[in-house]
């Protein structure tokens, strides 16, 4: 793969290096059967599942390598999962004592009249009562004296020391699996359909990440951030308003200023991937075009999809827009950064055999 | 599937045996053309690195130092604008609009991020070719160095690079080498102005050696920036509290000053020695000169300019210009000039930068003058230097300090001194937020994210502040 060392060697192109050891494992599981059949017609079913596991176990004592810039949150370190993201995390509510983290410290968590805010880089979690102080006039969160004095108050939940890099999943399905079906109806007919899901990854969702951010040209366009902010600019507000506008920001649209944070969704998945149906038109009329056979299909692509991410589409993927022989060609993968959707297409397609 | 096509070929019919023979010259032929797909061939438009070791390459080598220092240079300029009041995020990118607002520190910034790859490689590129032409200028007959002043504008270019680091840097690694790490250098910084001014101190030697009046000057006005340099980086490392930045502090540095005298008495008045961008070489992670005139994201201080409400540009001509002279009241004629060259689209994206002038050597003395409460020598130097400017003299009025303030403001424009002197000054840039670590603090710019990922010597973790400047 193409590392890239340190660039006070004095070379900023990555170099091409047998660095390391990939081990990958994985199982598939087929099923095939005819659910139907007489004289004129058979239904037949296929569905299939894959599980893929696999493990970055040697970098050759190789530092981590970044994919992607700054704001793209994946890494390629030893033992984690291929394309593993890191990222920052929101501090919680402690519900009782602290949790522990792998290190054997306690998790930083909220107090009861906490909130996960704070008004400077190393400082404490505000109180509900110190933003209600702090709200008591109204504030325009495209600023950037407001954006500094409302702050994510995060935590080291995997004890590494290093709040702005918290493990939060991979984007590299570990599921994924298609159901097929056809049905034909004599020799005249046939209806197929393809279905596509994929399940146990992340998306970085940073196209959603800029259009709901604070920023105030290339965010700030999406109706969600535009409650918040009006809420906390607007003379007519309360406080209480405004501090749930701000928690709001917080908890969901504060992008950005620490790269990655509220960016990794799920990406699970089920899409119509293609839907066709076929006319097989009998031979008795085309023998009068002097052909030996002749079909109509009209099919359909990306018609239907079942998803609980948040953003335009589970499957974009910023780099299709670029060159894919570097890292980033091969591990830059889920990433949602302005590229295009999946776009639905409708076919009609005449064949003719001779 | 050579060996089952002959065992093929003996089974069948006289005329299978043939056809079996045009498959086996097929596949023969086939083989061997395989070797055209070898991957370990010579590229002849691959230059290698015995290559260089050729002294017909010296010029092209230093050639090559000259437009990486540029494109370093270019970018600095930049990203110290925008950390200062010199430039102001107009555009869509956040991180430009952090610089603006005074987060000078942060490693993960992509432009302070994006530029240090190219300063990186600057510095080793200079000192390897440093080594190459050291070794060409020793050499018997036949293979020496042809042309020695070559070797002088090396040095000056390799002195230039560090202290282009130092002037702008919190710290910065400088001993790695292609794929071996090494630490940075902490509170060793102030190596990187000593090997500047060695670098300087060789170029200046040379230069004299050879008669060569041109170089002798730029680097001994370079030397006499760098000592000036070195002496107010000591002032900010490693105390930063707010409290010493109160009071302005003034460099009097007897080298800088030796420097600057006898740089003076080799320059024309007006003498600019100056870095010109180009299409070769205008690139890196981003051209200061495009992301002002092209893309508009950043564009030249409010305090500066009047901005055309229809654009990031100022307005044509003296219309454009805001700031004003402090004894005659009227727009800077100076920084209407420094304007045209850097911040209207009528300018290009191709930055021209100076790297030392006439100008600034006048500016270390009349500082070292101030410092000494030497007021004859000041009120010389300053009006020698607003005489050349066109300007009135200076005649007291306003105070020395802000005389001098405003000297360097507007003839060091764009040249990436800003950010130092609002620190020394304790002027706060306008975009700076009261809560932003230069608003509070002396810093600038740290060790780059990425050099931090891939460097483990490096301070970790990668994206962490240095603990004195958060």
């Amino acid at each position: 793969m193409t590392r890239q060392f340190a660039t006070s060697g004095g070379f900023r192109q990555a170099q091409l290096t047998n660095i390391g050891q990939i081990d990958g494992s994985g199982y598939e599981f087929n099923l095939r059967g005819q659910a139907w059949r007489s004289a004129r017609s058979t239904v037949e079913l296929f569905a299939n599942a894959a599980y893929l596991k696999q493990t970055l176990t040697s970098l050759g004592g190789a530092p981590p390598l970044k994919v992607g810039y700054a704001r793209y949150r994946g890494f390629m370190r030893e033992g984690d999962p291929l394309g593993s993201l890191y990222a920052p995390r929101l501090a919680v509510p402690c519900n009782g004592a602290p949790k522990k983290n792998s290190a054997g410290a306690d998790i930083l968590c909220l107090g009861a009249d906490q909130l996960p805010i704070k008004a400077s880089l190393n400082g404490p979690a505000l109180t509900r009562a110190q933003l209600l102080q702090y709200f008591s006039v109204p504030r325009d969160i495209q600023t950037g004296a407001v954006q500094s004095a409302l702050q994510p108050v995060l935590a080291d939940y995997d004890g590494n020391g290093n709040v702005f890099e918290q493990n939060v999943g991979d984007v590299i399905p570990d599921w994924s699996g298609a159901f097929v079906g056809s049905f034909n109806l004599g020799t005249a007919w046939k209806f197929q359909t393809l279905m596509e899901w994929r399940t146990g990854f992340k998306v970085q969702n940073l196209t959603d990440g800029f259009r709901g951010s604070q920023h105030p040209s290339i965010g700030s366009n999406l109706k969600e951030f535009d409650e918040i902010a009006a809420a906390m600019e607007n003379p007519a507000s309360t406080p209480e308003q405004r501090v749930a506008a701000a928690e709001t920001y917080i908890k969901h649209n504060r992008r950005l200023l620490e790269p990655g944070l509220h960016q990794a969704e799920d990406g699970d998945f089920i899409r119509l991937r293609e839907i066709a149906l076929t006319y097989n038109i009998p031979s008795r009329l085309v023998s009068r075009f002097k052909s030996r056979n002749a079909s109509v299909t009209l099919s359909g692509r990306n018609l239907w999809l079942a998803t609980k991410y948040s953003g335009q589409d589970p499957e974009s993927n910023e780099n299709g827009r670029g060159s894919t022989g570097s890292l980033e060609g091969n591990f830059l993968v889920s990433t949602d950064g302005f590229g295009l959707p999946l776009q639905k297409r409708y076919s009609l397609i005449f064949n003719l055999g001779f | 599937m050579h060996t089952h096509m002959l065992r093929v070929a003996r089974r069948t019919s006289r005329a299978s045996h043939t056809l079996a023979r045009v498959a086996v010259a097929s596949a023969t032929v086939l083989l061997g053309g395989c070797t055209l797909f070898e991957t370990d061939v010579t590229n002849p438009n691959a230059v290698v690195e015995e290559a260089l070791s050729d002294p017909a390459g010296a010029t092209t080598l230093v050639n090559g130092v000259g437009a990486s220092l540029i494109r370093s240079h270019n970018q600095v300029a930049g990203t110290v604008g925008a950390s200062s009041d010199e430039l102001t995020w107009s555009g869509s990118r956040e991180y430009w609009k952090l610089l603006d607002e005074g987060d000078v520190a942060d490693p993960l910034n992509e432009y302070s991020n994006g530029q240090y790859p190219y300063l990186s490689e600057t510095r080793w590129l200079a000192d390897y070719a440093v080594g190459q032409l050291e070794k060409f200028d020793k050499a018997s007959t036949g293979s020496q160095l042809r042309n020695r002043a070559d070797l002088a504008r090396l040095y000056t270019y390799a002195g230039f690079i560090y202290s282009l680091v130092g002037e702008n840097y919190e710290d910065f690694v400088i001993a790695s080498d292609r794929q071996t790490n090494a630490a940075p250098l902490g509170a060793n910084f102030s190596v990187v102005f000593d090997s500047s001014i060695a670098y300087y101190t060789k170029a200046i030697t040379l230069a004299r050696t050879l008669g060569n009046a041109e170089w002798e000057r730029n680097a001994l006005g370079l030397r006499a920036r760098a000592r000036f340099g070195k002496a107010l980086s000591g002032r900010f490392r490693p105390a930063r509290n707010p409290g010493t930045l109160a009071a302005p502090y003034l460099v009097n540095d007897a080298g800088a000053s030796a420097d600057a005298v006898a740089a003076l008495a080799l320059m024309e008045s007006g003498y600019r020695f100056r870095l010109s961008s180009n299409a070769q070489n205008n690139g890196g992670y981003f051209s200061t000169g495009f992301e002002v005139v092209q893309r508009l994201e950043i564009r030249a201080g409010s305090e500066y300019v009047n901005v055309n409400p229809a654009a990031t540009i100022p307005l044509d001509g003296l219309a454009g210009i805001k700031l004003v002279d402090p004894v005659s009241a009227a727009k800077d004629p100076v920084l209407a000039t420094a304007i045209n060259d850097c911040c209207r689209q009528s300018t290009g994206q191709f930055l021209t930068i100076t790297a030392a002038s006439w100008v600034e050597m006048q500016l270390i003395l009349a500082e070292a003058a101030l410092a000494a409460s030497n007021t004859a020598e000041f009120t010389a130097r300053i009006n020698q230097l607003r005489a050349v400017n066109g300007v009135p003299a200076w005649t007291g009025a306003p105070a020395a300090l802000d005389i001098l303030k405003h000297g360097r403001r507007v003839n060091l424009f764009m040249q990436g001194r800003r950010l130092v002197d609002h620190h020394r000054f304790g002027v706060k840039a306008d975009r700076w937020l009261t809560n932003s670590v230069a608003y509070r603090k002396a810093c600038f710019f740290p060790i780059s994210y990425d050099e931090r990922l891939q460097n483990p010597l490096a301070p970790q973790p990668a994206v962490a502040r240095d603990a004195a400047c958060q």
